[in-house]
């Protein structure tokens, strides 16, 4: 009984000596740290206790607690149903809030995927709910992730005729995108182009947009600078291979493709002796003084 | 029967020890779990504890040479802080950290191992982010706490730059990329793995080469080397192995090294040393030289197995090569590679597979091997090893080398044209701070102080290991171990050990090749092993795919719940937390559901449905 009155003590501070903000906060941190379990603790206990007036405070923890509710693992169909209502009531609640856009997205993914065993995919519900964001939040950046996961659906279907449209809907939204969102939209086009349509051809401009707007991945940008010189040279147009290789070892010196883009553009040099390319030499480990 | 219950039963001697180590754990327990894990002593001294699995000689006394100069500090000393360590074997270290950071009663600092608790995003519910900190200098950098002799612009250099480009690989060492933040601050680096030689077997071997060079007619050994046009199968030139022969330096290529171990076993049998052999392996993988030629060997079929061209290959694009009949058994790459292990499995010692690390590396030191492979964490170990030898005339110089690499007119050229580049190779040794602990500032500081370039070149200078801090000087035996930034990357070789290969299929390839190792099988035999558990539609191909969806599909899931985490960071206005958004969403487009993992099913087997269990 002792044992077990010390170890039940352990928990830290009373939930009950926090203040409702102060137990949202806690909430959101766990979440913050993925610890869903925890966060949904907390959160289950603390969002009934938010005056629904506060709507800063109340949209906050009832969009966090439906998060931890459904990323709790291992993922139950009841969690699930929780999460989704709590976002319903959310969006029915504040429509016209931040995280009710944040919701509608959330729950066009919980019908497009499995989220637990018997859990039925729901391709054209999911397609409803990122329509509406589109419609009702046209200028957001909500409405910039909900095309994307609009397109997603369609080049998953893997037919060129879904993954066509696919790209249509990104091509229609790119022209009017924050340069953030450039890189990633347009590195999405060119894989469509390059491995779903085995069009290497159509795939070069967009990943040359995307290497100019910033990659999304930038910490992988040497594999995506690797992939563009193959793609490029692929098609013929040996030069622009051979300025994705060059950048590939000036911005990423320590990456390790550094010898085979030098290794590429030592054969393009070769190839085409007036372009006179200049070789790069690779750097070296920086031990010694 | 009053009697019966009077009498003191001796079981209830078991049950008082239980039921009082269940309590004092249990007051303990608590104890340091209200500290947060780090145990404070009386007088208000803080004491910060640093847990590691570095237990190899020289690392845990350097380690307690930096932990007691920062003791030392006045600034430390006034605070009443005191940094301690922790070692713990490595074959417990995960279990004991497992228990320790569910329990809170985690030490403030931690080697940042593999346990399955941190796995992934968990990792994030133990230790800290440190990535609001990398980009400020490190304050133990500054003119005051520098080496003395430093030039002017180094010494301004090393103070003002943010503290993550202080390190040689920018800090990737302690970078997680499905978190998208810095975890951790290495401290040593392992280098590569290279061929340690012992200069007086060479000096004696290349004598008694010589000498046989000047016979008029050269033994048998000797001519079966060869390669010429008539002998397509030799492995180099004579003439270039009579050359080598009379030059002071270790083989540079493969040829010559082949040539080294013939030779070696020559010259054992000529003058009857029955123990020595030409490489010391065991089975130790850093010790097995054939297996880190293994990639190099399979790592010219990229273009053909990759089906989105460019990037890693993945288990199930080399997997599924061979049911898309990209490759088998009669493959020229195979057999050369299967040839090359029979070639230099027979300059291991007889029965290696039965040996241990430090069986091989007491054959080395005790001078009966005229090599072995290894990292440069076992170099301290080998040279005092070596230098420690009672009788002064058994110690002997060590030479270091890369792996040779064929040269163009020798064999296995075509099949070797690269060594795979090191420059993946970081900073070794993470050392992270427990997100429990009551001296997250003093924990930090300490690492920054370990990782200053004064400190880690005197450290490392001490443990005789590499630094991880630019422009610092390694011990003189550390130099051949600096990584080799040169060569293909090994995410375009085709391996074979990957966990995401089906245990089946991996678990086959294993121990087929061991067997082929030791003599038992032949190469028939291997092929007809492997290609039967490939072709089994329960246990090869069939399975492989399954598996990749499967982990694909899992891995999609844990990219969600980043997302959304990150989705809500970004609209509460965490710094970076839209551009890290970002970054993952574009790894759900390529990677959702498995959509990759079905698009090349799709690609293979257009008319299929995808395999199920």
């Amino acid at each position: 009984m002792l044992g077990a009155s010390l170890l039940v003590g352990c928990g830290g501070p009373e939930a009950s000596e926090l203040s409702v903000e102060e137990q949202v906060q806690a909430g959101v941190k766990a979440l913050q740290i993925f610890d869903f379990e925890q966060s949904r603790e907390i959160l289950l206990q603390a969002q009934p206790k938010v005056d629904v007036s506060d709507e800063t405070l109340w949209t906050l923890a009832t969009y966090s607690y439906a998060l931890s509710a459904w990323h709790d693992s291992p993922p139950v169909e009841e969690n699930v149903l929780v999460a989704k209502a709590a976002l319903q009531e959310l969006i029915e609640r504040y429509p016209q809030s931040l995280y009710a856009s944040c919701a509608l997205i959330d729950l066009g993914r919980m019908a497009e995927i499995k989220d637990f065993p018997h859990d039925e995919p729901d391709v054209e519900t999911a397609r409803d709910y990122y329509r509406q964001v589109i419609q009702e939040f046209p200028n957001s950046d909500m409405a910039v992730r909900a095309t994307l996961n609009l397109a997603q659906t369609y080049a998953q279907e893997l037919e060129e005729s879904s993954v066509r449209q696919a790209i249509q809907l990104l091509e229609e939204r790119l022209p009017n995108l924050d340069s953030g969102w450039v890189g990633l939209y347009a590195q999405y086009i060119a894989q469509l182009y390059a491995f779903y349509l085995k069009d290497h051809d159509a795939a070069i401009q967009p990943y040359l947009k995307a290497v100019d707007a910033g990659l999304p991945r930038a910490s992988d940008g040497d594999v995506s600078l690797w992939q563009l010189g193959l793609l490029t040279e692929d098609v013929g147009q040996a030069m622009t291979a051979a300025r994705s290789y060059a950048k590939l070892i000036d911005a990423y010196p320590r990456s390790v493709y550094t010898t085979v883009a030098r290794q590429r553009l030592l054969a393009i040099a070769e190839q085409n002796p007036a372009a006179e390319i200049t070789i790069p030499e690779l750097p070296e480990t920086t031990f010694g003084r | 029967m009053s009697n019966t219950s009077r009498k003191f039963n001796p079981s209830w001697i078991a049950v008082i020890i239980l039921v009082g180590a269940f309590v004092v754990s249990a007051i303990r327990f608590f104890l340091i779990a209200s500290e947060g894990g780090s145990s404070d002593e009386a007088g208000g001294l803080k004491v910060i504890r640093v847990a590691h699995w570095q237990l190899e000689p020289g690392f845990r006394e350097s380690m307690q040479w930096a932990m007691d100069t920062y003791n030392a500090l006045p600034h430390v000393r006034e605070a009443n802080v005191r940094i301690e360590q922790e070692p713990i074997p490595e074959r417990v270290f995960n279990q004991v950290m497992n228990v320790h950071l569910i329990s809170g009663t985690a030490p403030d600092i931690a080697t940042k191992g593999e346990t399955t608790i941190i796995r992934g995003n968990a990792l994030a519910r133990f230790y800290a982010p440190i990535g609001e900190f990398v980009n400020e200098p490190n304050p133990y950098n500054q003119k005051a706490y520098q080496i003395q002799d430093l030039s002017d612009e180094l010494s301004q250099s090393i103070a003002s730059m943010p503290w993550r480009d202080t390190f040689f690989d920018g800090l990737e060492g302690g970078y997680v990329e499905s978190l998208s933040d810095f975890f951790a601050i290495p401290v040593s680096t392992a280098g590569g793995n290279r061929v340690f030689y012992n200069m007086a077997i060479m000096e004696a071997v290349k004598a008694y080469a010589y000498q046989t060079f000047a016979r008029e007619a050269l033994p048998e050994w000797m001519t079966d080397l060869d390669r010429s046009l008539g002998q397509p199968d030799g492995f180099l030139p004579l003439e270039r192995a009579k050359q080598w022969v009379q030059g002071p330096s270790i083989p540079e290529t493969m040829g010559e090294w082949i040539f080294y171990c013939a030779a070696v076993q020559a010259y054992a049998e000529a003058e009857g040393l029955e123990y020595l052999v030409p490489i010391s392996a065991s089975i130790y993988p850093h010790n097995n030289v054939i297996l880190r030629y293994e990639s190099e060997f399979f790592a010219n079929h990229w273009k053909r197995l990759d089906f989105d061209l460019g990037t890693t290959l993945s288990s199930i694009e080399v997997i599924s090569g061979f049911d898309r009949k990209l490759w088998d058994f009669e493959d020229s790459t195979f057999q050369a590679y299967f040839d090359f292990m029979q070639t230099i499995v027979s300059f291991y010692p007889k029965g290696f597979l039965g040996l241990d690390r430090e069986q091989a590396l007491r054959r080395f030191v005790m001078g009966n091997a005229a090599m072995i492979t290894t990292g440069g964490w076992d170099a301290q170990s080998i040279l005092s090893g070596i230098a420690g030898r009672d009788r002064p005339e058994d110690r002997f110089e060590v030479e270091l080398g890369l792996r040779p690499m064929p040269a163009e007119d020798e064999r296995w050229y075509a099949q070797l044209p690269m060594r795979m580049t090191e420059a993946n190779i970081g900073g070794g040794v993470p050392l992270a701070i427990n997100k429990q602990t009551p001296h997250f500032d003093w924990a930090l500081d300490f690492l920054k102080f370990l990782s200053s370039h004064r400190i880690n070149e005197e450290f490392n200078q001490r443990a005789g290991w590499l630094p991880v801090i630019v422009n610092t000087v390694p011990p003189d035996a550390m130099d051949a171990f600096v990584p080799d930034m040169h060569g293909a990357p090994k995410q375009l070789a085709m391996r074979f050990d990957s966990s995401d290969i089906p245990s089946s299929i991996r678990n086959t390839w294993a121990s087929t090749i061991k067997l082929f190792m030791s003599g038992d099988i032949d190469y028939t035999g291997l092929s007809q092993r492997i290609s039967e558990v490939l072709d089994n539609p329960d246990l090869g191909v069939s399975r492989a795919w399954k598996i990749s969806l499967q982990k694909a599909q899992d891995a999609s899931r844990a990219n969600d719940r980043v997302i959304s985490v990150e989705r809500l960071n970004a609209t509460l206005g965490v710094e970076n937390a839209l551009s890290r958004e970002r970054s993952l969403l574009y790894n759900s487009m390529n990677s959702d559901e498995g959509i990759s993992v079905l698009r090349w099913w799709k690609e293979t087997k257009p008319s299929e449905p995808f395999p199920t269990y």
